[in-house]
């Protein structure tokens, strides 16, 4: 801003006191406006007020008929355009402040080329006609002040441009600006020193401008080509995506819930085209309900702003019914107002038919396993009746045949009741393990100490006057099922004592150790009969046996089932053994 | 002394033949009175003058199983009183536990091996018939 008194020497510089003033309030209003502590009405209050003062003392200069006082109709007419931009700023559109506050700058640049093409040309420097340098120059900074004071406008929005249009603007605009005026500048040169004729200059300076003017459009019109190549390149990218999503997707308009895009996988699996569907609804291809129904869920997706999930839902398609797990999501405005429906639909006639199939499959196994728990119970019963029948009668014909029978007959006989033992022996074993394996496993702290010494108890018991040393480690615990712990370690415990029976002097250890990987596990060891490693691998199968039955009885069945409550519990068994030596069984229990 | 009849329920012809040869064997002399399944139990149990002193119950028993007759046993005024072994091949903790809730006296599973059976034979005679005591 400038007020600068008249003085002979800067008549240049003279700013009439109403210009001068109409400034002030001027910039007074576009202060006012950057006032940030104040609240709004005030702040727009007295820069309305100013703005109107600025235009009243630009009238007031502009009808005065002193000569002296008067202001020139260029800076009045700049006045009252700032004053409107001024006025206006607050408008919702910035169009018109920065078109204004850009008219002004231009029209207060006119002095300044007028000055200095006349120093250019050694004519005149000053045209009085015009505007003062002064008014000229705080009018230049005053349109400038107004214009930041709206940065959403077109010229400042595109000068602070990341993009290529605004590395190209920041290029363009001043080239447009300075190319020209040094053209004219050089051209007024020129002449006036006589190197080139008048109308030659203007030719040459219109060809030159021609060539700026349409460089620095051309380069406008690049750069928006090429935002446009962009914005095609990113639209055809989002509707690839679009259309390869295998599922339906699809968007509607958040008023009449109308259909405004779909996609491949949408026209596909209802069976219709999109240029059917665009534009209607949901009544037009749904029966009534189903229709409703869908709208329901849209506005609910709608009114809510969250994601809703229809989990499945049968839908009547070209190829049938399906079924579909469907997602709305709603689509917000930079308001934040649902302006859209997002639909996603998975279709899941395959997924549920195979989760029906598997629940189905699930029954069938479950009741299976009732089936056999009941069967199970009637074998328990009925296949040993005929054998104590066969016992039984074959004792009594042992008893009352007495005087007939000689030792081979005798040893018939007795042959026939072994063989029922034999085969009561096997029921209860594969009773045992087909219970073992279908047995629900419960977990829980099981002392194994307790457990081996109530079944040393019991085998002692059957047999006090064996001398057999145990040595039953203390305080071994194991997250694990007690009834199956037991089973494990009745087979195990019993198995050393038989394969012992024959030592004089055995010794059955239970304990805890660590494997070949340093992980711990149980033991069970004796000394006993022990058997050949070759035939490890076959320990463990059911009714495998590595002894004949006339050295040690036995069905084949116990540490096939052994293996089963090791196996059930994540666990594993394996043994180590020498000929005449004893065995060592190893096991964990997960 | 009015003799001690023994009533034996039980369906297999085989199973009975064994239990009466173990009770003579074991110079058991009681009058064994054999019932083939659960009605004709409860009838002859209805029906009988004077009440037997001891009921060997099978479990598996054609029309009305063995726990069938036992719950009528016990929830008759004149029967409930009446001692009931179940004398049974089922292993099942099942029947073992619901023989028990139903009230019966004590539960045998008949062992396959003769020599068993017979040793079992032997020691429930002696404890039913000799030593237990029962209300007039």
């Amino acid at each position: 801003m400038a007020f600068a008194v008249a003085s002979p020497a800067s008549q240049q510089w003279l700013t009439q006191p109403a210009t001068a003033l109409s400034l002030i309030a001027g910039s007074a209003a576009a202060f006012v406006q950057t006032l940030k502590r104040l609240p709004r009405s005030v702040v727009h209050t007295t820069r309305r007020v100013l703005a109107v003062l600025t235009l009243c003392l630009a009238a007031v200069g502009f009808f005065s008929n002193s000569e002296l006082a008067h202001t020139k109709w260029l800076t009045a007419l700049c006045l009252s355009l700032l004053a409107a931009a001024l006025f206006r700023i607050d408008a919702r559109s910035p169009r018109l402040t920065e078109r204004t506050a850009l008219a002004v700058i231009l029209l207060s640049a006119l002095p300044l080329f007028t000055l200095a093409y006349g120093a250019a040309s050694g004519g005149p420097s000053f045209a009085p006609h015009t505007m003062s340098l002064g008014a000229a120059l705080s009018l230049g900074l005053l349109a400038r002040a107004t214009l930041s004071c709206r940065p959403d406008g077109d010229i400042l929005q595109l000068w602070r441009h990341p993009s290529f249009a605004g590395r190209a603007f920041r290029w363009a605009l001043p080239a447009a600006v300075v190319l020209p005026v040094l053209v004219s500048l050089l051209r007024q040169h020129l002449v006036r020193i006589g190197t080139i004729e008048p109308t030659a200059a203007a030719a040459w300076g219109t060809v030159i401008n021609i060539g700026i003017l349409s460089t620095v459009t051309l380069w406008g019109g690049t750069a928006l080509r090429r935002n446009f190549a962009e914005l095609q390149q990113s639209r055809k990218f989002l509707d690839a995506i679009i259309e390869n999503i295998p599922h339906m997707v699809f968007v509607k308009d958040a008023e009449r819930l109308s259909f405004v895009r779909f996609n491949k996988a949408g026209e596909q699996l209802l069976g219709l085209k999109r240029d059917q569907m665009l534009g209607k609804t949901d009544f037009d291809f749904f029966p009534p309900d189903e229709a409703k129904f869908f709208q329901d869920q849209d506005r609910k997706t709608l009114e809510s702003r969250q994601l809703v999930v229809i989990a499945e839902e049968p839908i009547a398609t070209a190829s049938g019914e399906r079924w579909l797990r469907t997602k709305k999501v709603p689509v917000l405005d930079p308001e934040g107002e649902a302006a859209f429906l997002l639909g996603i639909s998975e279709d899941i006639t395959e997924v549920r038919r195979s989760g029906l199939e598997l629940r189905a499959a699930k029954d069938a196994a479950e009741a299976n396993a009732k089936e056999l728990e009941s069967f199970s119970y009637s074998v328990s019963h009925d296949l040993r009746a005929p054998l104590r029948s066969i016992d039984g009668f074959s004792q009594a014909l042992e008893e009352d045949l007495k005087p007939v029978l000689n030792d081979r007959t005798r040893q018939y006989l007795s042959r026939v009741r072994a063989n029922a033992q034999h085969m009561a022996h096997l029921i209860d074993d594969l009773l045992r393990l087909s219970r073992v394996t279908r047995a629900a496993l419960s977990r829980a702290d099981v002392d194994l100490s307790s457990l081996a010494e109530e079944i040393r108890a019991e085998l002692v018991a059957t047999d006090p006057n064996r001398n057999v040393r145990w040595s039953i480690q203390p305080g071994l615990h194991s997250h694990a099922d007690q009834g199956l712990l037991k089973v494990l370690l009745d087979n195990l415990l019993n198995n050393a004592w038989k394969f012992t029976s024959k030592k004089p002097q055995a010794h059955i250890e239970f304990g805890q150790t660590t494997d070949d990987h340093g992980n711990p596990c149980f033991f069970v060891r004796d000394d006993g009969a022990g058997f050949d490693m070759s035939y490890a691998d076959k320990l463990f199968g059911a009714f495998q046996r590595l002894h004949a039955a006339s050295e040690f009885e036995g069905t084949g069945v116990g540490l096939a089932t052994v293996s089963r409550v090791a196996l059930r519990h994540g666990g594993r068994i394996w043994a180590k053994a020498a000929q005449g030596q004893g065995a060592t069984f190893f096991f964990t229990l997960s | 002394m009015k003799q001690k009849v023994i009533l034996l329920v039980e369906d297999n012809p085989d199973d009975e033949l064994l239990t009466l040869r173990a009770f003579e064997k074991n110079r058991l002399v009681n009058e064994v009175a054999v019932v083939r399944d659960g009605a004709e139990a409860i009838s002859w149990l209805d029906a009988c003058d004077g009440l037997p002193a001891l009921v060997l119950l099978d479990l598996k028993l054609p029309k009305i199983d063995g726990l069938g007759v036992l719950k009528h046993i016990r929830s008759s005024a004149r029967l409930k009183l009446l001692p009931v072994v179940v004398l049974t091949s089922s292993r099942e903790d099942r029947d073992l536990v619901e023989s028990y809730a139903l009230g019966a006296n004590s539960y045998v599973r008949k062992p396959v091996a003769y020599e068993e059976f017979l040793e079992a034979a032997r020691t429930l005679g002696m404890y039913w018939l000799m030593l237990n005591e029962v209300p007039s």
